[in-house]
């Protein structure tokens, strides 16, 4: 994600529309397309992509520190996809099942398979960790943070989503 | 280090998640061996591709048009709500102000007369009891606390916000 003009920012935080529209021109591509990396169905990504520049116009005033726009916009682009998944998701898969699964469920896509495909076909919590990392560059700490989840069990996803990703690409 | 420890730890070493000291064994098995080396190479390949692959998801050519017209049509609707709340207020508040006043007008003069002896004591209480300049300087210490008090009231209802938003 590239950082944007701070006098950009400062202008939107006065409630200058014209430069709200340019911000949404800015980050409306990286907003999307980690939404759809998430919820991989166009109508809830643009659905969640315009919550998220919803929640940005009410609350860009009470950010305090303008230089951290970046990290603040990132956490809630994660927070509003990680929200909607839960609610398409009503119950998450024990990690200790997560690779029994992918084995009894082999998969039929041709040896050409792009790799968004590929992505998408990994187990939801591989693919939530896969790109908070790879997509979003979040450092294990932060995805176990976000996930509530313990660091251990973000090594073993991480891992095991390349080592998935690694073998469906092989296929 | 052998083979399956090294594989084990292959993503965290590539991420930079492994301490100085088992970044620099890993380094040293991957030097001597191939298969290993292999892995960390398609690894790091799987990352650039992950990337790639995520930029050239298509974004629909009108999304930012929806979005902008959706923003201004909420705008408009808090802008309206608003105005009809403010005016609902002043509708309901002219009886209650009418039925009240008596009462509003009574408070009023008790606030203003209240005060009044309040800094009518204070100032005479400075100006017999300490020096001049010593009752200036406890009066300025006392109005920048009442500030400070004011302004960390409003920072604390401010980051309340702003956490309600990120939640």
């Amino acid at each position: 994600m590239i950082m944007i003009d701070l006098e950009l920012i400062k202008q939107v935080r006065s409630g200058n529309e014209e430069a709200f529209a340019r911000l949404l021109k800015h980050y409306t591509p990286y907003v999307y397309r980690t939404a759809f990396a998430f919820l991989h169905e166009e109508h809830e990504s643009e659905d969640v992509a315009q919550e998220i520049f919803l929640k940005v116009y009410r609350s860009i005033r009470e950010l305090q520190d303008i230089s951290a726009f970046n990290a603040w916009l990132k956490r809630i682009i994660t927070n509003s996809c990680l929200d909607r998944l839960r609610k398409q998701r009503p119950t998450p898969v024990p990690d200790s099942q997560l690779n029994q699964i992918v084995e009894q469920n082999p998969s039929k896509w041709d040896q050409h398979i792009e790799m968004q495909e590929a992505i998408n076909q990994l187990i939801p919590e591989y693919r939530e960790a896969l790109i908070l990392r790879e997509w979003q560059g979040y450092d294990y700490q932060e995805i176990a943070t976000l996930l509530s989840i313990p660091l251990g069990t973000v090594k073993s996803r991480i891992h095991g989503a390349r080592v998935q990703l690694r073998k469906i690409l092989s296929e | 280090m052998n083979c399956s420890e090294c594989k084990a730890h292959i993503s965290e070493f590539l991420d930079g998640e492994l301490s100085e000291l088992s970044s620099t064994i890993v380094r040293k098995h991957l030097l001597s061996c191939s298969d290993c080396q292999r892995l960390a190479d398609e690894f790091s390949s799987l990352s650039f591709e992950i990337e790639q692959a995520m930029d050239s998801i298509q974004v629909p050519v009108d999304l930012e048009e929806r979005i902008l017209t959706s923003i201004r049509l909420e705008h408009n609707t808090a802008s309206k709500q608003v105005w009809l709340t403010g005016l609902t207020l002043i509708l309901l508040g002219i009886p209650i102000l009418a039925l009240f006043y008596s009462f509003f007008l009574g408070s009023l003069r008790l606030v203003y007369k209240t005060s009044s002896v309040l800094i009518h004591t204070w100032l005479t209480l400075i100006t017999i009891a300490v020096p001049p300049m010593l009752g200036l300087g406890i009066t300025l210490v006392v109005t920048l606390v009442a500030a400070l008090g004011v302004y960390s009231l409003r920072a604390l209802l401010k980051g309340f916000q702003v956490n309600e938003v990120l939640l």
